[in-house]
């Protein structure tokens, strides 16, 4: 039934560079997902506004540096460009270690909405249900492989896009008291400022997995624009969002929800609805199930790349395998970590220190990597491979 | 041939997906609609024993009398618990707007009551919160047996224009949350006395922590808007003690602090028209309106510092005056050293009354004559 919409052989196949506004929405929608559904309650003093801005520059820094990596003309391309560069232990390790990482983000981002849409939305019926469905829609969305699936981010970022609207009444006064904001700059250090900072530094993860693009994705005249943007309009998101959950709430009733951004939500009352969240967290669907299947795809090649068979034109076989790592991961972390809060803040946690680790990374991989091209750019001439 | 009879088996299969929306699985809770009752209001006392009493308005779904339910539990879901039990429909709260809360319950403390609202998904935070002076069940029994049956609508319908007005108090659980925990300012609900005839607006109930503590009446409380807001439109303020009232008033306020923190400033500008006026004085006369107006100032002074006295000296801040203290920079008091603060300060209230009009009818007086012959 679905042949038609299976033309190309490979799952990664990309046919040429990728729309730039593709890039923008994704690199927007991979950061700003789990932040919204998380809005941890480590955000509870208006000075911290300064440790957002401060997050926010490295991280336009970091898309910066990766901007500028995917330009560049003799990067290593593609599986064989990427063995070449790093040799195949170091790469079956990388894999190992990404495959993991992108396992458990899933699973994680999944578990939180379903429990966001359990409690609000459905609280007597079984998350499992709700967990399977999105999974299959997720599986349906791989299937089509890796460009239809950037495509999809324009259809995520549009299909959420239109939540914030919802929350601009809340800066202004009577909803709003901007007493709240203040005192804006710090007399002392805010509490736990570098436990804040990775969080937020966790808030913009995500784009380090642009790093392997092949390189007829890449225009490469827009590329940096556009990931530069998606990151700033990620920026104006968090600030607006921070700005609006203390003008609401104040600091110090803030740091007593648990879910503010989705407790705000349900404060709307629009003349003609009511309830609508009911219409604003299913949204996020299409956000969670785009983020889902590309962190998929991933691990789908990195099972490849660990078997060593990329020379084997199908990648499409190896999704099978990823998704069905992927139920049990999400199974295995439902089961025994999401039972009861503190198990679920945990997990939560560990995923936003694995994120934080990640993209701290890629600015050492980058340059580990341009050491190396350099090293074999030089080489390269008297053919020599290391591995 | 082909694309098309699989167009349409698409279309069945999207029709057929989107109609089992409606459906569920097969241990999900039932909320057939002939099988529920979504209440409105929510009426919580305490009787002697210290056992709360839970009051309700069952809606009617067919031709049967609506009624007032009560149960008495130690829990506030354990009475919901207890009302199913009791009733042949199950009560949904999902469409509760408004819980009265008697005054002894106030009094007591009201934390455990609204954090078991908030807490519930199904309940919004929009729920208004007010205080009832008296019997309210009495009350809401006398209404429906006068055939007045849709007594919580009406309720909910005058909560909702009252708050749209702006010029009484309202709240609902999230701003009584809000300044529960703001450091700088404490909460405030309605006031209500409710007897069997009526139900009528009293004032502002005022609350330190989640106790109230004292509340502002009526001629007092339209005093107390003006210095609760930074501007705010009134449609009329009465001075009683002057035989007069102010109509269309626009009234600000400014706070400012002075002698290192020692002293607060309140500046307050009213301007208004006179809509009523019962006093020999002819107001068409400059020096006489003049002076009038300063009569009309000290006045309204003296009232505002008497409200200002009766909070200091229950030592809450529902003006949030605390907040004024803080600054882009500066945060001279922590949250408990203002609470500390607070009713040692000095506060001087200034008023300016600027009116627009003295009144619709000019006084009998040609205006030929020369001004000062009387």
């Amino acid at each position: 039934m679905m042949k038609h919409n299976v033309h190309s052989a490979d799952l990664f196949d990309i046919s040429g560079p990728v729309e730039p506004l593709s890039w923008t929405f994704m690199v927007n929608r991979i950061q700003t997902l789990s932040y919204i559904l998380f809005f941890p309650s480590t955000f509870i003093e208006p000075s911290m506004i300064w440790i957002i801005l401060l997050a926010a520059a490295c991280s336009h820094l970091n898309i910066w540096l990766l901007a500028n990596w995917l330009r560049r003309m003799d990067r290593p391309d593609g599986y064989f460009g990427t063995v070449r560069l790093l040799g195949k232990t170091v790469l079956w390790l990388f894999s190992l270690f990404g495959l993991s990482l992108a396992l458990v983000k899933c699973a994680v981002l999944l578990l939180g909405y379903v429990d966001i849409v359990n409690n609000i939305l459905f609280p007597s019926l079984d998350p499992k249900l709700f967990v399977a469905l999105l999974l299959f829609a997720c599986l349906y969305l791989a299937r089509l492989g890796m460009e239809k699936t950037l495509r999809f981010g324009v259809i995520s970022f549009i299909g959420t896009v239109w939540v914030v609207l919802f929350y601009v009444p809340y800066i202004f006064p009577a909803n709003a008291d901007y007493y709240h904001l203040l005192p804006l700059i710090p007399e002392r250090m805010p509490p736990h400022p570098w436990h804040t900072f990775l969080t937020l530094w966790a808030a913009f993860a995500g784009p380090e997995y642009l790093l392997m693009l092949p390189k007829q994705a890449v225009d490469e005249r827009r590329i940096q624009s556009s990931l530069l943007i998606g990151n700033a309009f990620s920026i104006v998101e968090y600030v607006f969002f921070f700005v609006v959950c203390h003008l609401f709430y104040g600091s110090q009733y803030l740091r007593r929800l648990d879910l503010p951004v989705v407790q705000l939500v349900r404060y709307i009352h629009l003349p003609f609805a009511e309830r609508l969240e009911i219409i604003i967290i299913p949204a996020y669907a299409f956000s969670v199930v785009y983020v889902v299947t590309f962190l998929l795809l991933y691990a789908a090649a990195a099972l490849r790349m660990m078997t060593g068979a990329s020379d084997v034109p199908s990648g499409r076989k190896w999704l099978g395998p990823a998704f069905v790592m992927l139920c049990l991961t999400t199974m295995a972390i439902q089961y025994w970590g999401w039972a009861n809060e503190m198990g679920k803040n945990r997990w939560i946690e560990w995923h936003n220190w694995s994120d934080a680790c990640t993209y701290a990374a890629l600015p050492v991989l980058l340059m580990i990597a341009a050491l190396l091209t350099k090293k074999r750019g030089t080489r390269h001439a008297t053919n020599h491979s290391p591995d | 041939m082909q694309p098309i009879i699989r167009q349409i088996s698409r279309a069945m299969i999207f029709l057929i997906l989107l109609m089992m929306c409606g459906c569920s699985s097969f241990n999900v809770k039932s909320n057939t609609v002939e099988e529920i009752s979504p209440i409105i209001l929510l009426y919580l006392d305490q009787n002697k024993n210290g056992q709360l009493l839970i009051s309700t308005i069952i809606p009617p779904l067919k031709k049967e009398q609506k009624s007032v339910i009560t149960v008495s539990s130690a829990l506030i879901k354990e009475g919901r618990y207890q009302m199913d039990h009791k009733y042949y429909r199950e009560i949904k709260s999902g469409q509760l707007r408004m819980v009265f809360v008697s005054d002894t319950l106030a009094r007591k403390g009201l934390k455990d009551v609204i954090s078991s609202q908030l807490l519930d998904p199904e309940i919004s935070d929009r729920v208004y919160l007010v205080v009832a002076e008296g019997n309210m069940i009495d009350y809401l029994n006398n209404q429906l047996q006068q055939k007045q049956a849709q007594v919580d609508f009406y309720l909910y319908k005058m909560f909702a224009h009252y708050e749209k007005q702006q010029e009484l108090t309202i709240t609902n659980l999230k701003q009584f949350m809000e300044r529960l925990y703001d450091p700088y300012s404490d909460p405030v609900t309605p006031l209500f006395a409710v007897n069997a005839e009526g139900f009528e607006y009293q004032g502002t109930a005022l609350f330190q922590d989640d106790r109230m503590v004292g509340a502002i009446r009526q001629p007092d409380d339209v005093y107390f808007q003006i210095l609760r807001h930074k501007n705010r439109h009134h449609k009329s303020m009465p001075i009683t003690a002057l035989d007069t009232t102010l109509g269309e008033v626009y009234a600000t306020r400014k706070i400012r602090f002075t002698d290192s923190y020692r002293e607060v400033q309140i500046d307050v500008h009213i301007g208004g028209r006179v809509e009523e006026y019962r006093d020999n004085r002819d107001l068409s006369d400059p020096t006489e309106a003049a002076s009038w107006v300063r009569t009309v100032e000290r006045r309204v002074e003296s009232d505002m510092e008497q409200i200002i006295q009766q909070i200091k000296s229950l030592s809450v801040d529902p003006l949030s005056i605390g907040e004024h203290t803080l600054g882009l920079m500066r945060r001279p008091f922590t949250g408990d050293q203002w609470r500390k603060h607070w009713p040692d300060m000095q506060v001087n209230v200034r008023v300016h009354v600027n009116v627009e009009q003295s009144g619709m009818l000019k006084s009998n007086r040609s205006i030929f004559a020369p001004k000062g012959r009387r």
